[in-house]
């Protein structure tokens, strides 16, 4: 019964510290899918100027 | 602004400008919070799919998957977003009145939606590039 809680409590430590080193990722999709968008191409090699305040977000 | 009143694209002294003739301030108290700037700069980037589109003849629609990410800058040369516009092609059927597309309002570092429709003042403007799939073609 000792060892069954010795590794159960070896095993807690193991999902913790792994959870601790896991970097925090976005679950939405759509964050996901505009990740590294600077990667992309840039329409644009000039910055755009907008007057419009309902485009202007 | 009315249907009719198409905003005019120009390019002058290295920068885009895309000019309304009558800007009003959204009705709603969040519109005018995140868009409380009456002129803005930024990038615009486009995935792989959405370059099979852009920039082309008029009339050809986007297909499924294409991404196009605007920066909104605070000065031309900024280096991070305060935030991010991002249209992304859905699936047939997903919004009929404005081709298909979601509009996203994204925080500047990516990691939060803080608005996500199918219209609202995102389609106001974008109606009018309806025959170019709801794309202003940039000069």
């Amino acid at each position: 019964m000792k060892v069954h809680a010795i590794r159960f409590a070896w095993f807690l430590g193991l999902v913790a510290m792994t959870g601790l080193s896991t970097p925090a990722t976005s679950a939405d999709p759509e964050l996901q899918q505009i990740a590294g968008y600077r990667a992309w191409r840039r329409l644009t090699d000039n910055p755009i100027a907008v007057n419009n305040p309902s485009f202007a977000a | 602004m009315g249907f009719g009143e198409v905003p005019q694209i120009t390019l002058s002294r290295g920068t885009t400008r895309i000019r309304f003739p009558d800007s009003k301030p959204p009705a709603k108290k969040d519109d005018r919070d995140l868009h409380a700037d009456s002129t803005a700069f930024g990038a615009i980037y486009a995935n792989d799919l959405a370059m099979t589109a852009y920039p082309t003849t008029q009339s050809q629609a986007y297909p499924v998957g294409s991404i196009l990410v605007r920066e909104k800058l605070s000065q031309p040369n900024a280096a991070r977003p305060e935030l991010l516009t991002v249209m992304i092609k859905r699936e047939k059927g997903f919004n009929p009145i404005a081709g298909d597309w979601s509009f996203l309002i994204v925080n500047g570092s990516g990691s939060k939606v803080k608005k996500r429709t199918k219209g609202g003042g995102c389609l106001s403007c974008h109606q009018h590039a309806w025959a170019n799939d709801y794309v202003f073609e940039l000069k």
